[in-house]
C-alpha cells in the first residue's frame, strides 16, 4: 500500500518527540539562565574590583594630600621662617609618604623657597608660569596636574599642588605605587587592570610596557558613558581576545580604573555547564531511541504477525494459527483472526470436497494464460488424463477451444452445448462456465456433463421416425410402379447377360494374349483361372493346373511363402509386390517379381487372390556383372595411382645420385685425381643406366597392361630361344655361377610370343643369379606334356619368406631379403603378366636360404602348335 | 672436426654425400641400413645424422623413435633424406622429429647449408 505512512514509523516518532522535546527545552533553557547568572556574576565581580581599586587610587593620592596637608599647616603656624624646621618637617614627610620624588615650597612670587630631596640649585628657581603654581596661587585650591613622565625617575608621576599663606607648596609624585595595588587586587590569572588619566593615557598597567610607551585607551569616551549606568563593558575585543571589561573613575582626577578578564577564563564555569548538559543530552537521547525502538517493536509486533499470517491465508494456506501477545486488544484480535481462520479451513474444505469428490465434471480455468489450473478427478478421467497432464492441455487445440470456448466473453455466466471430439470419439457436452474473479485474476469455473447418450438417443429416435415414415410412402408408390417394371427388368436382364458373356470371351482372349503369366487362386489356395503364360512356365496344361492346390502344384518352400504372402495380402486386402524365386518347368529357379492383388466382392468378403509375375532373372544376371565390373575398374585405378607413387619413388633414388655426383664433379672435378673424377662419372652412367631399364620395365608392363600390341604369337623354336638368353646371362653373371640347361623340346616350334618368353627367361634367370651367392647352381627346365608347356627355373639362393609370398608378383615389391642387391622390383610383375597374355599360370617354390623354383605351365593352343618342323 | 652420419641404402647416394661433406672437412661415417647406423650413433655420437627413410628392415621413421627413445642419443639432430616427396610425408616426417625433411633429388649446396645452419 503506498502513500499512507507505517503506522510503526509513526510510532516510533511519537514517541521520538514526546520524550525529546522537554530535554531539548529543560536543556537549552537551564543553559540560557545558567550562562547569564555566571556572566553577570563575573560582571559584577570585576565591577567591584575595579571601584575597589578607584578607592584604593582615591586613599593613595589622598594620603599624599593629607601629607602635604601637615606641611602646609606646620608652615602656615610656624610662619615660614626657619628653613632648617622646614627641611626637618619635609623630611619626616618624605620618610612617611615613599611616593614623592620631590617636594618643593614656592613662595609668592612663584620661586623655589625650599624642597625634598635638598638641592641648592633649586633654591630661588622661578615656576612663577608652570601651570601647577598659577592655577593654584589663581585658585587659591589643590591642584593635581596631568600626569607625565619624571626625567629623573622615567616613571609616569603628577604634580599635587595646594595654597599656603606664605605662598604654594608643589609635591611631584611617581605612580608607580599604583602598579602594585593592581597587581594586588588582579581579578584572574589571564586578566588585566590599568588606571589611565583623565586623557587616557596608561599611568599604571599590569603590563607595565604600555606605560612606558604612554599607550592611549581608546574607549575612554565609551567608558565614561558605561562608568554611569554601572553595567561594565561585557565584550570588548583587546589584545585580538574577547575580554570582559569593568571601568570606574577615580574622584577628583577622573582616571579610569579598567579591569579586563578573557571571557574564556570568566565564563569557564558556563563552558564545563555546557559540556555536562549535551553529555546529558547525548545519553537521553540513547536511551530514548532504545526506548522508543523497543516500544514500537513490542506494540508492532502482533500486527506484523496478524499481515503475515492473513497473507498466508490469501495464498491458500490455511493452516494459520496466531499464539497470544502481550496487549489485551492484540490479544483479542488474535483469537478473532484464529477463529475465522478455522471458519476459512472448514469452508475450504467444504468446497474442497464439492469439488474433488463430486462426481460432475468441472474444471477451473485461468483466463489470462488460457491455462486449466485445476481439474477434479471426474473431469479428468472423462479427458483420460491426470491432474498434471490436464494442466498442460492446449486449450487453443480445435477440440478443446469448443468446450472452453476461448474466444467468449468471460465475464458472463454461459451455458451453452458442444459436439466435439474427446479421447477420439464424437461428444455431446453441455457446458455451464461463470467467471469467477479473484485478486490473483481473473478465472472460468467450468462444469461439463456429457450429455452424449441423450443427444444420440434422442436422433436416433428422430431418424427411426423419420425412415418409418418415408417407408411407408416407398413402399406404397414402389407397390404401384412394381408391376410396370418388372415386365422392363426382365428384358434388360436378358441383355446385359448376353453383353457380359461376350465381354468375358473377350478378356479371356485378352489375358491369354498377355506376355505374363497370370493366376488366380481361391481361399483354399486352389488354383481357379490362369492364362496361356502361365501354363508355359508351369510346363503344365490349363485342365492340369485349374482345381489344383498351390501345394500340389510348387515344390516347397516357395509354396509356403506364396502362401503366406497370399494371407497377408488377403488381411489387408490391398495389392502386393515383391521379389521372390520361382522354380519353373524345367526345374530352374527364376528371379521374379510378383505382383498380386486381393479380390473382395461387394459386401467385403474376400475370395482369392489375383496375380502375375516378371522373369528378372537376365536383369539380375547383368546387374552382378556391371559390378564386377566397376569392382575391377577400381581394383585398377587403385593399382595404377600406387604403381605412379612408387614408380617416382624409384626415379627419384638414381636422379639424386646423378645430381650429387654432377654437383660434386662441378664444384671439385678439376682438382680431383681421375679415379675420383670417374668414380662419380660411373656413377652417373650407372643411374642412368638404371633408369632406362626401369624405364623399359615399367613400358613392358604398360604395354601388357593396356593390351596394345601386347600379345603377337608366332611360331618359334623355342630351344633355341632359352640356349641364346642362357647365354647372355652367363655372360652378365661373369661365369661365377653355375648354369644348367634341361631341354625335352628337340627342334619343335611352338606358337609363342617371342619377345615375352625372352622376357620371361631372361627376368627368371637374372633374378635366379643376382639372389644365389657365387658359384651356387642355378637351372633351366623346359618341356611339353599333354598340350602343356612347362618351363622351370631353380636356383640355391637366398629363397622368399612365407609372409612374402602372395606380394611377390606386385610391381615394384622387394623382398626383405634381397638387402642392398640391386632391382627394381618389376621383374616377376613384367614375367607374371608374359605368363598371363599366353593363357598360363606361374608358381613357386621356395624356402629361405635353400633356393627358389618358379614353374610356368602355358597351354599350348592353335593348329598343329607342336609342330615338328622336320627335326 | 665435426661428425655426420649418414645413413642409406643406395652405395651411390652415400658415396657421393661421403666426398660432398669430406670436401667440407667434416668427418662422415657411413651405414648402409638404420641397425647399423644406430650401433655407429651409440659408439661415435656423430653432430648431425642424414638419414634414408625406405630402406629394407628398419625403416627411418623407426630408427628415429629409437634414437629419440635414448636419452644418449635424442637430441642429436637428424634431418630426412628421401625420395618420398609427398606432402603427408613431409609433415609425418617434420612430426616424427626430425629438424629437417629433403626429398630427393636434393641440392647439395642447399644441404651444405643446412647442415652449417644446424652445427651453428
Amino acid at each position: 500500500m503506498k502513500g499512507f505512512p507505517k503506522f510503526r514509523n509513526a510510532l516510533f516518532l511519537s514517541y521520538i518527540w514526546v520524550s525529546l522535546i522537554p530535554i531539548l527545552v529543560l536543556a537549552i533553557v537551564s543553559l540560557y539562565l545558567l550562562a547569564g547568572y555566571v556572566e553577570n556574576n563575573a560582571l559584577e565581580k570585576n565591577n567591584l574590583v575595579a571601584e575597589l581599586t578607584a578607592n584604593e587610587v582615591s586613599t593613595f593620592i589622598q594620603g599624599n594630600l593629607n601629607s602635604l596637608n601637615i606641611l602646609k599647616e606646620a608652615l602656615n603656624n610656624s610662619g615660614s621662617s626657619d628653613q632648617k624646621e622646614i627641611q626637618k618637617l619635609l623630611q619626616a614627610i618624605l620618610g612617611n609618604h615613599g611616593s614623592f620624588e620631590n617636594i618643593f615650597i614656592l613662595n609668592r612670587q612663584g620661586t623655589v623657597t625650599n624642597l625634598i630631596p635638598y638641592n641648592p640649585l633649586f633654591i630661588g628657581f622661578d615656576f612663577s608660569t608652570n601651570d601647577f603654581f598659577t592655577q593654584t596661587a589663581a585658585g587659591n585650591r589643590t591642584y593635581f596636574s596631568q600626569s607625565f613622565i619624571f626625567p629623573l625617575t622615567n616613571l609616569p608621576s603628577i604634580i599635587i599642588a595646594i595654597p599656603y599663606d606664605g605662598g604654594v607648596i608643589a609635591g611631584i609624585i611617581t605612580l608607580s605605587g599604583l602598579n602594585e595595588i593592581l597587581n594586588k587586587i588582579r581579578p584572574g590569572e589571564s586578566s588585566n587592570a590599568a588606571i589611565a588619566d583623565a586623557k587616557g593615557a596608561f599611568i599604571a598597567h599590569t603590563d607595565l610596557q604600555k606605560v612606558r610607551q604612554r599607550e592611549i585607551e581608546e574607549n575612554l569616551g565609551l567608558f565614561r558613558q558605561g562608568s554611569r549606568t554601572n553595567s561594565g563593558f561585557r565584550w570588548l575585543e583587546y589584545d585580538n581576545k574577547n575580554v570582559l571589561t569593568s571601568v570606574s573613575f577615580v574622584k577628583n582626577l577622573n582616571w579610569a580604573i579598567i579591569i579586563y578578564q578573557d571571557e574564556k577564563e570568566a565564563l569557564a564555569p558556563v563552558k564545563n555547564i555546557r559540556s555536562l548538559t549535551y553529555l546529558g543530552m547525548a545519553i537521553s537521547l540513547i536511551l530514548v531511541l532504545f526506548f522508543s525502538i523497543r516500544r514500537t517493536y513490542n506494540i508492532t509486533r502482533p500486527v506484523s504477525k496478524l499481515i503475515a499470517e492473513t497473507k498466508r491465508v490469501s495464498s491458500g494456506d490455511y493452516s494459520s494459527k496466531v499464539e497470544c501477545e502481550l496487549y489485551d486488544e492484540f490479544n483479542k484480535l488474535i483469537d478473532e483472526f484464529n477463529l475465522m481462520i478455522e471458519n476459512i479451513q472448514q469452508r475450504e474444505k467444504h468446497f474442497s470436497s464439492l469439488f474433488y469428490n463430486n462426481g460432475t465434471k468441472m474444471l477451473l480455468m485461468d483466463n489470462s494464460s488460457m491455462k486449466i489450473i485445476d481439474a477434479n478427478p471426474a473431469a479428468a478421467e472423462f479427458f483420460s488424463m491426470n491432474a498434471e497432464e490436464m494442466k498442460n492441455i492446449d486449450i487453443n487445440r480445435a477440440e478443446y477451444s469448443l468446450i472452453f470456448n476461448i474466444s467468449s466473453d468471460k465475464n458472463d455466466v454461459q451455458n451453452y452445448i458442444v459436439q466435439t471430439r474427446v479421447n477420439n470419439s464424437d461428444k455431446y457436452l453441455d457446458i455451464y462456465a461463470a467467471p469467477i474473479e479473484l485478486r490473483e485474476g481473473s478465472f472460468s469455473y467450468l462444469i461439463i456433463h456429457d450429455i452424449t447418450d441423450r443427444i444420440l438417443a434422442e436422433k436416433e429416435v428422430e431418424e427411426y421416425k423419420s425412415r418409418l415414415e418415408r417407408l411407408v410412402e416407398e413402399r406404397t408408390n414402389q407397390l404401384s410402379v412394381a408391376n410396370e417394371k418388372l415386365a422392363l427388368e426382365l428384358e434388360n436382364v436378358r441383355r446385359i447377360e448376353e453383353n457380359l458373356r461376350d465381354q468375358l470371351s473377350f478378356f479371356a482372349k485378352v489375358i491369354d494374349t498377355v506376355p505374363v503369366p497370370i493366376f488366380i487362386r481361391d481361399m483354399n489356395r486352389v488354383y481357379v483361372d490362369c492364362n496361356k503364360f502361365f501354363e508355359h512356365y508351369i510346363g503344365k496344361t490349363r485342365d492340369e493346373i485349374i482345381g489344383r492346390s498351390l501345394f500340389e502344384l510348387i515344390p516347397e518352400p516357395f509354396a509356403s511363402k506364396y502362401a503366406a504372402m497370399d494371407d497377408s495380402l488377403i488381411n489387408l486386402r490391398n495389392i502386393q509386390s515383391y521379389e521372390y524365386k520361382f522354380p519353373d518347368a524345367d526345374g530352374r529357379l527364376k528371379d521374379v517379381i510378383f505382383n498380386k492383388a486381393a479380390l473382395i466382392k461387394a459386401d467385403g468378403t474376400p475370395v482369392g487372390i489375383i496375380g502375375s509375375f516378371q522373369d528378372i532373372t537376365e536383369h539380375k544376371l547383368m546387374e552382378e556383372e556391371i559390378k564386377k565390373a566397376l569392382d575391377k575398374e577400381k581394383e585398377l585405378n587403385e593399382l595404377k595411382s600406387r604403381f605412379i607413387s612408387t614408380t617416382s619413388h624409384e626415379f627419384r633414388t638414381p636422379l639424386t645420385a646423378i645430381l650429387s655426383s654432377a654437383d660434386l664433379l662441378e664444384m671439385y672435378g678439376r682438382k680431383w685425381p681421375e679415379e675420383k673424377y670417374y668414380k662419380h662419372t660411373g656413377q652417373i652412367r650407372r643411374s642412368v643406366k638404371y633408369m632406362t631399364e626401369l624405364l623399359d620395365d615399367i613400358l613392358t608392363i604398360s604395354r601388357a597392361e593396356s593390351g596394345i600390341d601386347a600379345f603377337s604369337p608366332g611360331y618359334i623354336n623355342l630351344h633355341e630361344v632359352c640356349s641364346e638368353v642362357m647365354e647372355s646371362v652367363r655372360v652378365k653373371a661373369n661365369e661365377k655361377h653355375i648354369l644348367r640347361f634341361d631341354s625335352q623340346l628337340g627342334k619343335n616350334y611352338f606358337n609363342l610370343d617371342e619377345k615375352l618368353i625372352r622376357q620371361i627367361l631372361s627376368n627368371l634367370l637374372s633374378n635366379a643369379i643376382k639372389y644365389s651367392p657365387d658359384g651356387g647352381m642355378v637351372r633351366l627346365s623346359v618341356s611339353s606334356h599333354a598340350g602343356r608347356l612347362h618351363i622351370d627355373v631353380s636356383d640355391e639362393g637366398i629363397g622368399i619368406a612365407e609372409e612374402e609370398k602372395k606380394n611377390l608378383m606386385l610391381p615394384f615389391y622387394r623382398a626383405r631379403n634381397a638387402g642392398t642387391i640391386p632391382g627394381t622390383g618389376l621383374g616377376l610383375s613384367i614375367v607374371k603378366k608374359s605368363v598371363e597374355l599366353h593363357g598360363g599360370e606361374i608358381f613357386f617354390d621356395s624356402r629361405l636360404n635353400a633356393g627358389t623354383t618358379f614353374s610356368i605351365i602355358i597351354p599350348l593352343t592353335g593348329d598343329g602348335n607342336e609342330e615338328n618342323s622336320g627335326g | 672436426m665435426k661428425k655426420i652420419l649418414v645413413v642409406d641404402d643406395s652405395e651411390d647416394i652415400v658415396s657421393s654425400l661421403a666426398d660432398l661433406l669430406g670436401e667440407f672437412n667434416y668427418l662422415v661415417l657411413t651405414a648402409r641400413n638404420a641397425s647399423e647406423g644406430i650401433t655407429i650413433v651409440q659408439e661415435h655420437h656423430p653432430d648431425i645424422i642424414l638419414c634414408d627413410i625406405l630402406m629394407p628392415g628398419v625403416d627411418g621413421y623407426e630408427c628415429l623413435e629409437m634414437l629419440k627413445n635414448n636419452p644418449q642419443t635424442r637430441e642429436i639432430p637428424l634431418i630426412f633424406l628421401t625420395a618420398r616427396a609427398e606432402k603427408a610425408e613431409i609433415e609425418k616426417g617434420i612430426s616424427a622429429g626430425a629438424v629437417k625433411y629433403l626429398t630427393k633429388p636434393f641440392d647439395s649446396k642447399e644441404l651444405l647449408k643446412i647442415i652449417e645452419d644446424i652445427l651453428k
